[in-house]
């Protein structure tokens, strides 16, 4: 296996594949940290330009845009507090808190590393277990899933929302909302009012635009008259608040190893997706930090669970793709169908078929970390120059970056009537204190346990006790009962912690 | 602005719509049958919103009803708000005129119209970034994605 | 006064002569042809789509768009074609499910005769699946299992293809069968591989990798192929009717004959291209150019059994 690493490192390191692997990082990047495009319209567009070029530059190429735009979004989280991703919504609350105090250097510096980490991670794992790992895919078949959605939807909901009913309303909402359209199960139209247009549901892109990017503007618009000195982007002085050091980047350790674990299991979980790991993550870290009350106002710590897990998934998401041909998510699908046009046919067989090949491409993986590494890391000034320009120059910008956005998802202009809708909702979510990024989860999640639901009682048919006839149901509704309760006792601590500090 | 009393307000609006829900069939049409059922799920959720929505605006309307002041998140500030409402309103004239006269000749307008509504008073390069953004983004996307952006239709 | 009336004049004539001229001389394809798939980007009609698009970008000489809109079952897309304007700028990616089977089942805006086919470019053959430790060895093995117990089949939605083709054989081998929706043909297979359903059913690019790693086996196909030489087919069983998928291309009805024909010569050419049927092969679909009247009243036919299958189900 290690010849075959080396092999494969041999052949990645010539002009071609880096060229391809530096090209893609670029992409990758702009793309990303654009507010409203994400990097899967550019996977889409270079996938037929791969088609003739050798699959290890090819594949190399649209992985490097994966990983680099997936790690992009979380820029313009920091920076204008526009997440792209249900995942960066917690890396703009933490981030965007530490650039308001003149930290951006740091926030940016820990998103790096948590990524670039929690890529390695998933990516060694990828490499080393790819196939043992996959048996947790074969195992969790369609009731086994059941409890595992359950199981995110009590996690995300109770840690996530300011109290534990707003969370799970939230998600609630976001389910509501996942049923509109054609059922995929039934063939049915639910709530549809008669309207063709509404058959397909909610398009996704601009509802996420809508919900998550666009009440950043409002809010911006809100504060106009407060003159640009007090809204711009400051640099602290002090030279230790604009990096991470060794010592803090050791201190969170503990925490990405932790994070790149849950998300390479539940990427190796076709459908869960990465803002999912990024929010079980975060409540964990969250949960069994010492410092729980940073959270969202400013903690590293939970840049980096969030990061470091949003980008595991990433790596992990290759497992069951390359070792089952299923593909976890829109990204993944398109990934796959670059291997199966190079010949390359995902399944068991492919490390025995193609082996130079696939250990080519795995290094490539690796050598696509280092380079988005330096990469971004040289383009952090930049970054932050732009998002220091004054607010009538950025959020024209990002208006029309958002109806660009909207409309290129499905070239239609119903859709940017759905980006205002929602953009006006998700704003009053905010006001009610409502989270919208547990909204988009409970919206991504919605039609993977419907068909899961479904399958189970097919599957299951008048034996419903072989719903808990697997282990795996019990533990995860063990660990879903458990985190509930620790959660409630959490909020409870905090919510008599100023209490006791009066008294005292 | 107390949020207690839209917290009641659109609870008691979530009820509503969930009861809706719980009740009629007129909102599933057509579709074959499966172990599920096409209105299994959306009942559930709707049975969880009212549960929800109830708890929350109990505890609010009981803070209300002992009339302690609001404090904390509870408070929502509306100044600015007049801003909001004239971007929505910009918004929608982009979304009403970009397929007429295309994206080419709306954009400059609406990204000028932004920077003024946020205090922009640098015409030169106002107008000067509100000319070449749209002119990058169609061509970016031409070239780079194939999304062809509407044109001139009139 | 009477000069400038004069340069209208002769500009309104120039500017008529080049409308006029550009009417007559416009050759198709003049401008960008974007092509509507109505599923996600990645799977299996996209790719042939996409793999199509690329190849007779060269000959056409304007670019190939492929959009996708997905949602609906495929609903969505089809529609907003069927609402196309008919000059051969728009076209949808048709195939067995948004052409045949929905329109059908489902209460769709549009049906077989909005559109106009124009190609079809690739076929995949329906199979039924089982693992490799499934107690059913043939496929007799499986009907006699079916006719005694309760057996589950992977299947992609109870108004899906695979659910209607399912039905149609079932109901002429006389066994029947408890569906298990899957999102798509390739995540019933992981259920079969990893035990959790008895049978799937499934598209050589999704059985391919499983039956080669021998962790399941393919009990019956709808035709012969290379690929996996010891399987019968649905024929040798008595089982009559074609089940399989395709993927093509149909134009909103009306559309002019100078566009189909130039579509299908440029089709025409890129189906000899090695490199496009090293494409479709790598992908698992076969190539299978047709187009012209004896195709199209092949698909009438098709497009009949399906009416006819709707009207049973409906009656019972």
């Amino acid at each position: 296996m290690f010849d075959n690493i080396i092999s494969g490192f041999t052949s990645i390191l010539a002009v071609g594949p880096i060229l391809g692997i530096i090209a893609g990082v670029v992409i990758g990047i702009t793309f990303g940290a654009i507010p409203g495009i994400s990097a899967i319209m550019a996977i889409a567009i270079i996938l037929p330009m791969t088609f003739y070029v050798d699959p290890i530059i090819g594949i190399t190429m649209l992985l490097a845009v994966y990983k680099a735009g997936i790690y992009g979004g979380s820029i313009s989280a920091i920076l204008i507090n526009t997440p792209g991703a249900a995942a960066s919504f917690l890396t703009a609350q933490d981030g965007h808190a530490l650039t308001k105090a003149g930290k951006a250097g740091k926030a940016l510096d820990m998103s790096l590393f948590a990524s670039v980490s929690g890529e390695m991670l998933a990516t060694l794992v990828l490499i080393l277990v790819a196939a043992p790992f996959s048996l947790i895919s074969l195992q969790a078949g369609p009731i086994e899933k059941v409890f595992l959605l359950l199981f995110a939807f009590t996690v995300i909901g109770s840690m996530a929302g300011e109290s534990i009913p707003r969370g799970l309303l939230s998600c609630c909402l976001g389910m509501l909302f996942a049923m509109v359209g054609m059922s995929s199960i039934t063939g049915a139209a639910r709530f549809t009012f008669g309207y063709t247009e509404l058959m397909g549901g909610f398009t996704f892109t601009p509802m996420l635009i809508g919900i998550l990017v666009m009440p950043e503007v409002f809010n911006v618009i809100r504060k106009r008259k407060i003159p640009h000195q007090e809204m711009m982007i400051t640099h602290s002085p002090n030279p230790a608040d604009n990096r991470i050091s060794f010592k803090e980047f050791r201190s969170v350790f503990s925490t990405i190893l932790k994070s790149s674990g849950i998300g390479t299991f539940i990427g190796a979980l076709p459908g869960l997706g990465s803002s999912t790991a990024a929010f079980i993550a975060y409540g964990e870290a969250k949960r069994t930090s010492k410092k729980p009350k940073e959270y969202g106002k400013g903690s590293v710590e939970g840049i980096a669970a969030a990061e470091s897990a949003n980008n595991a998934v990433c790596g992990s998401s290759m497992i069951p793709m390359l070792t089952l041909s299923i593909p976890g998510d829109d990204v993944a699908a398109l990934l796959m169908g670059a291997f199966l046009i190079h010949g390359l046919t995902p399944g068991p067989m492919i490390f025995f078929e193609h082996t130079e090949t696939i250990y080519a491409i795995f290094a490539g993986f690796l050598i696509t970390d280092l380079f988005l590494l330096g990469i971004a890391r040289s383009g952090f000034k930049f970054f932050v120059k732009m998002a220091s320009l004054r607010r009538y120059y950025i959020f024209p910008c990002v208006t029309v970056f958002a109806f660009t956005g909207a409309f290129t998802a499905g070239q239609n202009m119903d859709d940017i009537l759905v980006l205002i809708a929602f953009t006006v909702m998700g704003y009053g979510m905010r006001l009610v204190g409502l989270n919208p990024a547990v909204f988009i989860i409970g919206f991504i999640l919605t039609p993977f346990l419907e068909q899961n639901l479904d399958q189970a009682m097919s599957i299951v048919g008048t034996d419903y006790h072989l719903f808990f006839a697997s282990p795996f149901s019990w533990v995860f509704i063990a660990l879903s009962v458990f985190f509930v309760f620790s959660s409630m006792r959490m909020k409870q601590k905090s919510a008599s912690a100023p209490l006791q500090g009066k008294a005292a | 602005m107390d949020r207690r009393k839209i917290d009641v307000v659109l609870s008691t609006f979530l009820i509503i719509v969930s009861v809706i829900i719980f009740t009629n069939d007129g909102l599933v049409e057509g579709g074959a049958e499966s172990d599920l059922g096409s209105m299994f799920l959306p009942r559930l959720v709707a049975g969880l919103i009212i549960i929800f929505a109830a708890t929350i605006s109990i505890q609010s309307f009981r803070k209300l009803a002992k009339g302690t002041q609001p404090e904390g998140q509870e408070i929502i500030t509306t100044n600015g708000f007049s801003g909001v409402f004239i971007y929505i309103g910009i918004f929608i004239a982009y979304w009403f005129t970009v397929p007429h006269v295309g994206f080419l000749v709306a954009t400059p307008f609406i990204m000028i119209a932004v920077a003024l509504l946020l205090g922009g008073r640098n015409w030169v390069p106002i107008i000067a970034t509100s000319v070449i953004t749209p002119v990058l983004i169609y061509y970016g996307s031409k070239e780079f994605l194939r999304v062809y952006l509407p044109t001139w239709t009139l | 006064m009477k000069n400038l009336n004069k340069t209208l004049a002769t500009l309104t004539a120039a500017v008529t002569v080049t409308f006029a001229s550009g009417a007559v001389l416009a050759a198709y394809p003049e401008k960008p042809i974007n092509v509507i798939v109505p599923w996600g980007a990645g799977g299996d009609s996209d790719l042939t789509t996409r793999i199509w698009a690329d190849a007779v970008e060269k000959e056409l000489g304007v670019p190939v768009v492929v959009i996708n809109k997905t949602g609906g079952g495929g609903v969505v897309g089809t529609s907003f074609v069927a609402r196309a304007k008919n000059d051969g700028y728009t076209l949808i990616n048709a195939g067995l499910s948004n052409m045949l089977v929905t329109p059908n089942f489902s209460n769709t805006p549009y049906n077989f005769d909005t559109f106009t086919p124009v190609v079809k470019y690739t076929s995949v053959p329906l199979a039924i699946v089982v693992a490799k430790d499934s107690p059913y060895k043939t496929f007799d093995d499986f009907i006699t299992g079916a006719k005694s117990k309760r057996v589950t089949q992977g299947s992609w939605g109870a108004s899906s293809s695979g659910t209607i083709m399912a039905n149609i054989i079932a109901n002429q081998a006389g066994y029947t069968t408890k569906y298990v929706h899957a999102k798509s043909a390739a995540d019933s297979m992981v259920s079969v591989v990893g035990g959790h359903i008895d049978s799937a059913l499934s598209f050589p690019p999704a059985f391919g990798p499983h039956v080669k790693a021998d962790r399941a086996r393919a009990l019956v196909i709808n035709q012969k192929m290379d690929a996996f030489p010891g399987v019968p087919t649905f024929a040798d069983y008595g089982i009559k009717g074609s089940f399989g998928g395709w993927s093509g291309l149909f134009a909103p009805k009306g559309v002019p004959q100078e566009v189909i024909d130039k579509l299908t010569a440029a089709t025409a050419k890129a189906m000899k291209d090695p490199k496009v049927l090293a494409a479709y092969q790598n992908i698992g679909a076969l190539v299978d150019f047709r187009h012209g009247p004896e195709w199209v009243s092949d698909l009438e036919e098709t497009y009949k059994i399906y009416t006819d299958e709707a009207a049973r189900v409906s009656k019972k």
